[in-house]
C-alpha cells in the first residue's frame, strides 16, 4: 500500500529528526484533497494518497516567506511531474538540495471530478520519479514511457489566421480577473517583486481589461520560456478556465525546436534563455 | 405583496417581452462554465444550476471601472451607462443577500454614485435553490435556499413547469404582467415541501466560536494559512468582498478590485508593509468578514455561497477554518 509507506516514511523522517516538516497531501472539511504541513510525527495519519493529489507542492519550496518560516529540513512528497519543476528550481539555484528530502511517489495519473484522466497525465512521461534523484521512492517501478511529444493542439491554434487567433484568446482575456492564481500557483514564478505588481514605473496595466490582460499573459509566457515543465497547475486553478497549457505548450514546442531543450530533465542544464553559446542559432534575429 | 402561479411558458413569455426595454443578465454557459452574463434570448439561460463562477456584484461593482479621464486642459468624469435598465435573472438568495450587505457600505454614510445608479436601475428576479451544492452553508448565516432578501421578484418551483412568483417590490411589479392564477393552499404547501427538502440538503454549518475575537494573536492563523498562495480568487469570486484600489492607467483613473491576500494590498508608498506575512493577510480576510463588518454594519460579510472553498486553488475551507479557530 502506497499510503502506508508514505505515512511510515514521513513518521520515520520526522522522528529521527532528519526533517522538521513534511509537505504532503491531506483532506479538508468537505473532503477535498489539500496540501498539509506536518511537524508532529503523530500527525502523519493526516496524509493521503489518491488520484486527486493535483497540487505541485514544489511551489512551497520556492516561496521565500515559507522557507524563512520553516528553516529546518523539509520532506516533500512529489509526483514525477512535480520532480521536473524541482529540477528547474535546482538549476536556477533557488532550492538548497541538502535541506530537502524528496519522497517520490509513483503516480498512475490524476482524475478530474468527473472521473476523467487529466490531459496532462495522458501525455505524462514520468510516472515513476527518478531513482537517483529522490531520497525515497514509494510505489512500483514503472518503465519510462518514451513518448513523442504531441503538439497537435498547438498546431491547431497556429493554423488559425491572425484575426481568429486573436478572437480565440481575447474571448478569455476579456474574462480574466487578474486574480493571479496562475502566477501564484506556479512553482517557477518566484520573483521577489513581480513586474505586474510594480507601479512606478507601471509596466503592465494593472486593471482587469483586455489590453492589460493580453500583456500579462504574454509577459508570463515569456518569463516561463525554457523553464515551464507543463505541470498544468495554472490551467487547473484558473477560475474562468483559460486554456493556459496551450500557451505553455507553445513555448515548450518553440524551445524544443529552436534549442532542442526540454526543461526539467536535467538539473545541471541551464535553460537556453539564461545562457549564451557562440554557436547559438541566430536565424530568428532580424 | 402579490403572489402568482405561472406556467413555465407564461413566465418565459413574460421575460421575453422585457428584452426590448431591458438588458437581461442571466446564468449562461460559456466555454463549459456558467456565468452571470448578458443574454440575447431565453434559450441561453440555464434554469437548473448551482452557483455560477461569478456573482451578481459584478454588475454593480465591476472588476474595473473608469472614474475619470484627466487631460491637461480638462477632466471628464465617467458615469455608468444606466440609460437602458437591467434585469438580473435567476439570482440565488446568497448573491442577493450579499447585495444588501454591500448596500450598507456603498449606500451608507457615503453614497457611491455609480453603485447607487446601477442599483436603482436594476431589477432582480431571484430563483429558489432546489439542490444546493455540498459546499453551501447559507442557513447558518441567516440565509436559506428559498430566502428572498434582496430580490424584487422571487420564483420558486411548485412542480414541474409550474412556478410560484412572489412580487416583492414596486420594481418587481413593473416587470411582471397581471396574469396567471392566485396560489392555492395545495400549491403553497408543495413549495413549502420543496423548501424544507432544500434546507435539509444544506449540511454544512459555520459556528463562530464565542472567543473568536480573542484568538486574533493566536498562532492558529499561521498554521491554517500555510497552504494559501495569496491569489485573489476567494475575494474576487466572493459576493460580499468589496475592497478596491484606485489606479492610474495613462490618462484614466480607474477603480478596480483589490484583494487583501495580495502582496501589494498594504504596501505603503515608501515600501513599508504592515501586513507582510501571509497569515496576517489571511487573518484579515476572516476577521473583516466575521468581526469588523459586524462591528461596523451589524452583519457578517459572508453569505455562505461556498465559492471561496470551491474555487480555492489549494482548497482551503473557510467553514473548517472559522469553526476550529
Amino acid at each position: 500500500m502506497i499510503i502506508k509507506k508514505i505515512k511510515t516514511t514521513a513518521k520515520d523522517l520526522l522522528t529521527d529528526g532528519s526533517v522538521s516538516l513534511i509537505i504532503g497531501y491531506g483532506i479538508n472539511g468537505p473532503g477535498d484533497v489539500t496540501p498539509v504541513f506536518i511537524k508532529d510525527p503523530d500527525d502523519v495519519e493526516k496524509l493521503v494518497w489518491n488520484d486527486q493529489c493535483y497540487y505541485n507542492l514544489i511551489r512551497y519550496l520556492s516561496d521565500r516567506d515559507f522557507i524563512e518560516q520553516n528553516n529546518g529540513s523539509i520532506g516533500i512528497i512529489i509526483k514525477g511531474c512535480d520532480q521536473k519543476s524541482l529540477k528547474v528550481l535546482l538549476s536556477e539555484s533557488q532550492v538548497n538540495r541538502d535541506k530537502i528530502k524528496v519522497i517520490g511517489v509513483t503516480c498512475k495519473g490524476l482524475m478530474d471530478s468527473d472521473g476523467n484522466v487529466l490531459a496532462k497525465c495522458e501525455a505524462c512521461d514520468v510516472v515513476y520519479p527518478d531513482k537517483d534523484f529522490c531520497d525515497v521512492i514509494i510505489g512500483e517501478e514503472v518503465k519510462k514511457k518514451e513518448k513523442e511529444k504531441d503538439f497537435s493542439d498547438i498546431d491547431e491554434i497556429d493554423s488559425m489566421d491572425l484575426p481568429d487567433r486573436k478572437k480565440f484568446w481575447d474571448n478569455f482575456f476579456e474574462r480574466c480577473l487578474r486574480c493571479y492564481a496562475c502566477r501564484n500557483i506556479c512553482p517557477l514564478c518566484y520573483c521577489k517583486e513581480c513586474i505586474m505588481d510594480q507601479h512606478n514605473p507601471q509596466w503592465v496595466l494593472p486593471s482587469a481589461s483586455v489590453v492589460g490582460n493580453r500583456l500579462f499573459h504574454i509577459v508570463r509566457a515569456y518569463h516561463l520560456t525554457g523553464r515551464c515543465v507543463d505541470c498544468g497547475e495554472c490551467e487547473r486553478v484558473c477560475p474562468i478556465g483559460m486554456p493556459l497549457r496551450k500557451i505553455n505548450r507553445k513555448i515548450i514546442k518553440v524551445v524544443k525546436e529552436r534549442f532542442d531543450f526540454e526543461s526539467g530533465k536535467d538539473q545541471e542544464q541551464k535553460s537556453p534563455l539564461t545562457r549564451y553559446r557562440e554557436n547559438d542559432s541566430e536565424d530568428f534575429i532580424i | 405583496m402579490d403572489m402568482l402561479i405561472l406556467n413555465k411558458h407564461e413566465l418565459i413569455d413574460n421575460i421575453k417581452s422585457l428584452f426590448k426595454d431591458y438588458e437581461i443578465v442571466g446564468p449562461s454557459q460559456l466555454d463549459g462554465k456558467l456565468y452571470f452574463r448578458p443574454v440575447k434570448s431565453m434559450d441561453e439561460v440555464v434554469w437548473d444550476f448551482v452557483n455560477p463562477v461569478n456573482n451578481i456584484k459584478d454588475f454593480f461593482f465591476p472588476p474595473s471601472q473608469v472614474l475619470y479621464e484627466l487631460r491637461q486642459d480638462r477632466i471628464k468624469a465617467f458615469e455608468p451607462d444606466t440609460k437602458k435598465k437591467r434585469i438580473i435573472l435567476f439570482a440565488k438568495s446568497c448573491d442577493t443577500r450579499a447585495l444588501n450587505l454591500l448596500d450598507k457600505l456603498f449606500i451608507g454614510d457615503y453614497k457611491d454614485t455609480s453603485y447607487t445608479a446601477r442599483r436603482e436601475t436594476t431589477t432582480i428576479i431571484g430563483l429558489s435553490c432546489l439542490e444546493p451544492a455540498d459546499r453551501c452553508f447559507c442557513i447558518s448565516l441567516g440565509g436559506g435556499p428559498f430566502a428572498t432578501k434582496g430580490m424584487d421578484v422571487s420564483i420558486s418551483p411548485v412542480r414541474k413547469d409550474k412556478f410560484l412568483l412572489h412580487i416583492l417590490t414596486d420594481k418587481g411589479k413593473d416587470i411582471i404582467a397581471e396574469q396567471g392564477t392566485r396560489p392555492e393552499r395545495e400549491e403553497l404547501s408543495l413549495t413549502e415541501a420543496l423548501k424544507q427538502k432544500a434546507e435539509e440538503a444544506i449540511k454544512r454549518k459555520i459556528n463562530i466560536p464565542s472567543d473568536f475575537f480573542e484568538k486574533f494573536d493566536s498562532d492558529y492563523w499561521k498554521g491554517v494559512s500555510q497552504a494559501c498562495i495569496k491569489c485573489g480568487i476567494c475575494t474576487y469570486l466572493c459576493p460580499a468582498c468589496h475592497c478596491f484600489d484606485i489606479i492610474d492607467e495613462g490618462y484614466f483613473r480607474i477603480r478596480c478590485w483589490d484583494t487583501c491576500s495580495s502582496d501589494t494590498f498594504t504596501k505603503m508608498a515608501a515600501g513599508e508593509d504592515h501586513r507582510k506575512q501571509k497569515y496576517k493577510k489571511y487573518r484579515q480576510r476572516i476577521y473583516h468578514k466575521f468581526q469588523y463588518y459586524k462591528e461596523n454594519f451589524g452583519e457578517i460579510a459572508c453569505v455562505g455561497c461556498g465559492r471561496c472553498t470551491t474555487y480555492c486553488p489549494v482548497k482551503m475551507d473557510i467553514v473548517e477554518i472559522v469553526n476550529n479557530s
